[in-house]
């Protein structure tokens, strides 16, 4: 029992151990900037106007789609151009957790707006951000830090972010753990053919045994990454190689922001004090504060990042093609799937069958997304009998979709005898989703 | 000492993890025979060869089919008679063909309405208002159809003025030859063909010009300014494929049969009704995508689209052709003409439908998947 004690309390000593906050400050000047640089992109790309302007509908988070309702386009542009600010703010460390906190929020709640433009890797940042707005990172490099009590974090702020960093890295690991992945090497075989054109390596795509070879590469770097990055002997090597990884998959495939958060987050992994490097600390801040024991919340919240992503596994089958529970799972980089949807209605009196024209009501990209996801093809069925509900027409609402996943041949997703817009969306399982083909 | 222990305990697992990798790595690489890689296929050779083989001379050979119907157009304005009226809408007929094949590629020059005015072939036309330029009396010149709405011009307004499939072939010839109003009719058919063929040409000189668009999409990721990448043209050809696909779905299918409206056959959408071409055009189309999927065209063939789904799933290929195959038989078991065929027996038209939409969902499944094309229109990335 002392035993016990006198452990709890070691670790707990060594948690609140006072390190350096420049790694973490490091971090949020990559996040600040990447999250500004990103937002202005998509405003320069009119992706505003494609997204939340021109649709008329939006495929919004479920349960949340009462408070997920896009503003008039002149409150979508100034949302986005104020994120954009927001980013530049967090960059420089002014009133830095509010403006993470906003920037949380705003980023969030943009992004599950409409969840045709959803990526997984959006979660991660919404996460950073939390975690910028929730711990200390502006201790350093910031204009909060002129009157903080010096540069100084305890451990176990330096631990949370490499949790949520690591826990990406295994979950994404571990996804890739599937046949798909490993023996058909697929996407990847079909992601590569689709760039033999890449200078310089490009025609090495075409041998057959690359794309296995790179699909067994990813799997095995996504699993041990972390744990080279946090041996010191290893770390420098563990971190060329994840700019190297990063930035060859942002060259090959449209990925995003993601690989380079990575890229610009990773180094949290490093010594506390690696950026001293390069800027020296005053040497009035030498004196380290004393600090508390991390606050009670962190258990449960760090508990949902491992129990969360699991959930996928109450589901059985297989949540590439299903789905059900995919989102917030690091399923990341896992699918090529393509699908063809033809939607329609029968009027429940008179039994008279309308087909549906998609482009109606959709755009490209929202029917392109809509037409792979079950509960995406479910929102637009309970639009669509809502919409012609009020037109005076009560009606059944049908699809006939089919699916090709990771170089199957294409297969139906949904039962088109069931009536979708009669079913609910939830966490159950969704009886009208078909198996997956072998 | 226990340090140092520790360290090389960790190191040697580090050594052997890495070892483990490349040794799984280097096992799997080689017991990887089941993924077969064509070396010979090549994607820069296949987009040459699609524009070379198929697309520069499809576009040549509609400038010069809009160019004899132009100039067919000018004799019948002369001479008015039954041989020059059949010559004429011959040539309308021609043209129309591969204007429609063309459609396989409705992207850069033919999808600008800087250059198209939507003027080329906005149907249904204006069926009262072409009347009504026939009936009046102003003068009519060449370049009266170049300031008409689009539904007044283009092959819609030909074939409105040079046939009326609902009178009998006497009566339709007397309206060019022998009536009242036969020469501003004849004078409306050649001004509206010059400027069909004013319009198709700015489309096709676009397309085949030394620096034009098919050099875009050849030279793609190799020089070419509006496709820095192969992927990027590939993603274009298999979209325009998919927007014709859909076009024949929509359009021309489902809108005459009233399917969605659930009111039944509406003639009035049908696409060619006056000429009877409807189904000539509909196989036009599904010839022009066999011809870009497969690199064929005008007995000549070259590396293909098709190639490359082989190369990543024979099957997948296979089933496409097996598609384009099953829905060209449907639209032969399709009774000529699409009008009557649309109110009397409408069930050869909706096995048709059903056969199209299942090319439709092949060129966005069974070809669109292998290939590692993004179908789309928009910005957007993935993961």
């Amino acid at each position: 029992m002392a035993t016990a004690t006198l452990t709890d309390r070691s670790l707990a000593q060594w948690l609140e151990t006072p390190v350096d906050a420049a790694s973490v400050a490091v971090a949020r000047i990559a996040l600040g900037l990447l999250v500004s640089a990103f937002v202005a992109r998509l405003l320069a790309k009119g992706f505003v106007a494609e997204a939340f302007v021109a649709p008329k509908l939006t495929f919004p988070l479920w349960p949340f789609g009462p408070i997920l309702r896009p503003l008039p386009p002149a409150g979508m542009y100034t949302l986005y151009g104020g994120m954009v600010v927001l980013g530049l703010a967090l960059a420089v460390g002014w009133r830095t957790r509010i403006v993470a906190g906003l920037l949380a929020g705003a980023f969030t709640w943009a992004h599950f707006l409409d969840l045709t433009h959803f990526l997984n890797h959006y979660w991660l940042v919404t996460w950073l951000l939390v975690w910028m707005a929730v711990l200390p990172c502006d201790r350093a490099f910031a204009l909060d830090a002129r009157t903080g009590p010096g540069p100084w974090v305890p451990r176990w702020v330096v631990l949370v972010l490499r949790f949520q960093v690591g826990i990406v890295y295994v979950f994404a690991g571990m996804a890739k753990l599937r046949h798909d992945w490993l023996v058909s090497a697929e996407p990847l075989r079909t992601w590569l053919l689709a760039n033999t054109d890449v200078a310089v390596i490009g025609p090495a795509f075409r041998l057959p045994w690359v794309p296995r070879a790179v699909s067994v590469a990813g799997a095995v770097y996504d699993l041990t990454i972390v744990a080279f990055l946090a041996w010191r002997p290893t770390r420098a090597l563990a971190y060329a190689a994840v700019v190297v990884f990063h930035l060859a998959t942002a060259r090959l495939f449209h990925i995003g922001l993601f690989p380079y958060v990575m890229i610009a987050i990773s180094p949290v992994f490093f010594d506390a004090c690696w950026p001293r490097r390069f800027v020296a600390r005053e040497e009035e801040a030498s004196v380290a504060p004393r600090f508390t024991a991390p606050p009670w919340y962190l258990a449960p919240v760090l508990a949902f990042h491992v129990l969360f992503p699991l959930r996928e596994h109450l589901y059985g089958g297989n949540v590439l093609w299903h789905e059900q529970g995919y989102r917030f799972a690091w399923n990341v980089m896992l699918m090529e799937k393509m699908g063809a949807a033809e939607v329609w209605t029968v009027d429940k009196q008179s039994r008279t069958r309308r087909e549906v024209r998609l482009r109606a009501h959709l755009t490209p990209q929202q029917e392109k997304a809509m037409a792979t996801q079950p509960d995406l093809i479910l929102q637009f069925a309970r639009w669509l009998r809502d919409h012609e509900r009020s037109e005076g027409r009560d009606v059944e609402v049908h699809a006939d979709v089919w699916v090709t996943l990771n170089g199957r041949r294409a297969a139906r997703l949904v039962d088109p005898a069931v009536d979708l817009g009669a079913q609910e969306d939830g966490f159950r399982g969704k009886p009208w989703i078909l198996p997956a083909p072998p | 000492m226990k340090t140092l222990g520790r360290r090389q305990l960790l190191t040697g697992i580090s050594i052997a993890a890495a070892a483990l990798s490349v040794g799984g790595v280097g096992a799997l690489a080689a017991g990887c025979d089941e993924i077969e890689t064509n070396p010979d296929s090549d994607r820069q050779e296949a987009l040459r060869q699609t524009v070379s083989v198929v697309l520069i001379p499809l576009f040549t050979d509609l400038a010069g089919s809009v160019d004899a119907l132009a100039a067919s157009a000018d004799a019948l304005g002369k001479s008015g008679d039954e041989a020059t009226a059949a010559v004429a809408r011959a040539a309308l007929l021609s043209a129309r063909t591969l204007w429609e094949r063309s459609q396989v590629v409705a992207i850069g020059p033919s999808d600008d309405l800087a250059l198209t005015g939507g003027a080329i072939d906005s149907w249904p036309a204006d069926h009262a208002a072409l009347d009504a330029v026939v009936a009046s009396t102003t003068p009519i010149d060449q370049t009266t159809f170049e300031t008409r709405p689009a539904n007044q011009r283009g092959f819609p307004a030909l074939e409105h003025l040079l046939f009326d499939s609902t009178v009998t072939a006497a009566v339709a010839v007397a309206r060019l030859t022998t009536d009242a109003d036969a020469p501003r009719r004849r004078a409306a058919i050649s001004s509206a063909a010059r400027d069909l063929a004013k319009k198709v040409h700015a489309v096709v000189d676009a397309w085949t010009f030394p620096s034009g668009y098919g050099r875009e999409l050849a030279e793609a990721g190799a020089g070419s300014a509006t496709f820095g990448s192969q992927k990027d043209a590939v993603d274009k050809l298999v979209t325009a494929m998919l927007a014709l696909a859909e076009l024949m779905v929509v359009a021309k299918l489902t809108k005459p049969l009233g399917l969605d409206t659930g009111a039944g056959p509406t003639p009035g959408y049908e696409q060619a009704p006056r000429s009877d071409f409807t189904l000539a055009a509909l196989a036009a189309n599904l010839d022009a995508i066999e011809a870009v999927y497969s690199c064929t065209y005008d007995g000549e063939s070259g590396a293909s689209l098709s190639g490359h789904v082989a190369e990543v799933s024979a099957a997948a290929d296979a089933a496409f052709r097996k598609t384009l195959a099953e829905a060209k038989s449907a639209l032969t078991a399709v009774p000529a003409p699409f009008r009557v065929q649309l109110t009397t027996d409408t069930a050869p038209l909706a096995a048709l439908l059903t056969a199209v939409q299942a090319v439709k969902r092949g060129i966005a499944t069974d070809v669109a998947s292998p290939l590692g094309a993004s179908i789309g229109f928009g910005y957007s990335d993935t993961d």
